[in-house]
């Protein structure tokens, strides 16, 4: 053959002496095309850094307690909108004195939430004793009328931390329920197979925002009285049914991928329903799909913040009451890119978490 | 018999609670809605809106009746979404190539964009386009991309044809006709064992028909006394001619093509990277180059294996367009939300508006299990 395999290339050498200017020469000369692009791109980067450093620190103004000093001649980023306005961003409408509760109750809930991804809490027995008194504590701090604290009704809540309550909510009574569904879903009765597949299926068909809207605004007209409830409980549970149905299509798919023979043997063993289903079945098609229901948790993270079109003074309206006053109104970028940020930290720890988890349990599966 | 007894009536009990749920349901609802002087049923689909959609791609005015105003808030969702996919699929295909093409730079960029807008919360990103498309300047101070594309906060204004609108709607069926065309000689079993020169001839006849029959209703569909392409131009406060990309349409479909692509990006990326070592050296040990085993294996493995994940993500994809009522952009789900404050019909707009994402979604995977059952038939036998 008169062309040289990859590995014998004479510019490139046999033992991985790719390396440094020779080796980028050798690419250049290899691959023409993809590195003039790349030089090209490096460029455009290269600049667009710079302008938005320049933005973003450089011309910044990083205190303004009026807007006065970011509506200046040659003004970069007005992070003094951040400064000014954060609480409104984070607490919402939640009463000024009593804001560090709020403060705390998130700093909670993300404790539990950092805590929960300790492999030593992933037990039954554990994880939910520590998500009742995460979220119990959660609850008891912001809503009050226990331990001295004032009571502040549901409809104060805003910011942040109702977009994490109702995140944590969502993610907590998914689990319960969407075993339940795929239980029933895999159950040998057909008729409550086929329905339950057939709720599934149609729930997975609409889309979220629709799900939302029927909690919020179509539910109480069919609803007796005494079952309409708040608005937000209505859309937590309209939320987690739309979750549900889709955590209890990837767990089915956990369940269908165990080898036949596991449920095969417990039953052999004698054991009933029940103990095959939680002490065979559920473990380990709840550790096969681990690194899906994370992602699925990313995805439920990313879109809470819908709930403000239902109308909800979650972290995006008071992010717009925060730029909202004819005052800092030139800010809104920086209040996005604000908002953007935080859920960008969480989202983005998460999802590599849930990469490592992958990796890590491909490794014990090899084993 | 004890034991069927038993599954017999846990069903019977089961199916009963549903039927007695919903039909309780309903039937408060009804009652409820008939207090407010809202009477069921479907006649009122016949009576005029008495207000504006906004944009949509036909005539709509506040007389037309309410199916009308459903049905253009549905061609909009469809039309949009299906836009939106196609962008997106490009995008996130050119994206997957950069992340596979072993070039560090290339990689690190789409890696960089990829995690960006997967950790971005959607909506935020709706409204932070929107921001920008609405930040353009006013018509007057416009900024002018060569001789026809202007961009304002009024909307993006670029060259159009001067024909007439049916014959837009035939034109762009010719053009879906003609690519299924290509696709049907490239793929169906019939056409299987025909040598690579008659089909390229085929589609070359295709390719000509179709080319001939878009002059044809171009010269004839032509508004009389007028130049073939109309420039937008500024007139007063506005631009007049041309055609207009109002922001609200812009942000969508910008929102959901990068948000969409950064997906497919990954999914194609995996699909690609999951092609067995084993089948690419079997190419290599049989003399082909690069090229033929990029085409021949890797490009119809890959898209074997993606095509069930691409059909979830289109599903989803469309069903991310209502996002667009966060923006004032009139989709099906937005057009709905304003009759329901408007006539009060609740249940009847649900009962529609679920029913019609039920159809897309499922017309959207009966498509795309045609392509499946095409692909798998071919490549397995």
């Amino acid at each position: 053959m008169a062309e040289a395999t990859p590995d014998t290339h004479p510019a490139i050498g046999r033992h991985g002496a790719n390396r440094g200017l020779a080796g980028i020469a050798a690419y250049a000369r290899k691959h023409p095309v993809l590195s003039l692009l790349s030089a090209v791109l490096i460029g455009l980067i290269l600049w667009a850094a710079y302008e938005v450093f320049d933005w973003a620190v450089l011309r910044a103004v990083w205190y303004s307690p009026d807007s006065q000093l970011c509506r200046v001649e040659g003004a970069g980023a007005c992070w003094g909108v951040i400064e000014a306005r954060w609480r409104i961003i984070v607490f919402g409408l939640y009463p000024f004195d009593e804001q560090w509760r709020s403060l705390l109750a998130c700093l909670l809930i993300v404790m539990t939430a950092v805590l929960s991804c300790i492999p030593w809490f992933w037990h039954f027995k554990k994880i939910a004793p520590l998500w009742i008194a995460g979220f119990g504590g959660f609850t008891v701090l912001m809503s009050g009328g226990v331990l001295g604290l004032e009571f502040i009704p549901v409809r104060q809540w805003g910011g942040l931390s109702l977009t994490l309550f109702v995140f944590a909510s969502v993610t907590i009574l998914t689990m319960p329920v969407s075993v339940a569904l795929v239980l029933m879903r895999e159950s040998k009765l057909v008729l409550v197979s086929k329905s339950v597949q057939a709720i599934i299926d149609f729930v997975r068909s609409l889309p979220l925002l629709v799900v939302m809207f029927v909690a919020a605004v179509v539910l109480p007209f069919g609803l007796p009285d005494a079952l309409i409830g708040e608005k937000l409980f209505r859309v937590i549970a309209g939320f987690t049914l739309y979750v549900s149905c889709y955590q209890a299509e990837i767990l089915r798919g956990g369940i269908q991928s165990l080898p036949k023979g596991q449920g095969e043997a417990a039953k052999a063993l004698g054991l009933g329903y029940w103990h095959r289903v939680s002490r065979i079945i559920l473990p380990q098609a709840f550790k096969v799909t681990l690194p899906s229901t994370i992602n699925q948790i990313v995805i439920v993270f990313l879109e809470t913040p819908l709930i403000v079109i239902i109308g909800f003074f979650e972290v995006l309206a008071s992010g717009s009451a925060a730029f909202g006053t004819a005052e800092w109104g030139i800010a809104a970028g920086e209040v996005y890119i604000f908002i953007g940020v935080i859920f960008f930290v969480f989202s983005f720890g998460l999802s590599r978490y849930g990469a490592h988890l992958e990796a890590r349990l491909g490794k014990s599966d090899r084993r | 018999m004890n034991r069927k007894l038993r599954n017999a009536s846990l069903q019977a009990a089961f199916v009963a609670a549903l039927v007695l749920l919903v039909g309780g349901f309903i039937a408060t609802a009804r009652s409820n809605l008939q207090e407010q002087g809202i009477t069921s049923g479907f006649g009122f689909l016949e009576r005029g809106t008495g207000w504006d959609m906004g944009f949509a791609f036909l005539q709509v005015s506040i007389s037309d009746p309410y199916w009308w105003t459903l049905l253009m808030g549905l061609i909009n969702t469809v039309v949009v979404g299906y836009i939106a996919m196609a962008l997106a699929t490009f995008l996130g295909v050119g994206l997957a190539a950069m992340r596979i093409s072993g070039n560090a730079v290339l990689d690190t960029v789409a890696l960089v964009y990829v995690d960006i807008v997967r950790n971005i919360p959607p909506i935020l990103q709706v409204l932070a386009w929107y921001a920008l498309f609405s930040a353009f300047p006013a018509p007057r101070q416009a900024i002018q991309i060569g001789d026809g594309i202007f961009l304002s906060a009024r909307g993006i204004f670029l060259p159009a044809l001067n024909v007439g609108g049916p014959a837009i709607a035939i034109a762009a069926a010719l053009v879906v006709l003609a690519i299924a065309a290509f696709l049907w000689i490239g793929m169906a079993n019939r056409f299987m064992f025909t040598s690579v020169k008659r089909k390229s001839a085929l589609m070359a006849w295709v390719l000509v028909g179709t080319l001939a029959a878009l002059a044809l209703l171009l010269s004839l569909s032509r508004i009389a006394d007028t130049p073939l392409v109309s420039v937008p131009e500024l007139r007063g406060f506005n631009f007049r001619g041309g055609m207009s990309v109002p922001p609200e349409l812009s942000t969508i479909l910008v929102a959901t093509m990068v948000y969409g692509s950064a997906y497919i990006a990954e999914i194609v990326r995996g699909g690609f990277l999951s092609v067995e070592r084993g089948k690419i050296e079997a190419g290599r040990a049989l003399g082909m180059g690069g090229w033929m085993i990029f085409s021949r294996i890797q490009l119809p493995i890959t898209i074997r294996n993606i095509l069930p994940m691409m059909t979830n993500l289109y599903v989803w994809l469309i069903k991310a367009t209502t996002l667009g009522i966060a923006v004032g952009f009139s989709d099906l789900f937005a057009v709905t939300v304003s009759s329901i404050n408007q006539s009060g019909q609740t249940i009847e707009f649900i009962l529609i508006l679920a029913t019609a994402f039920w159809a897309l979604n499922s017309g959207l995977v009966w498509i795309m299990n045609g392509f499946n059952k095409r692909l798998q038939r071919k490549y397995t036998s």
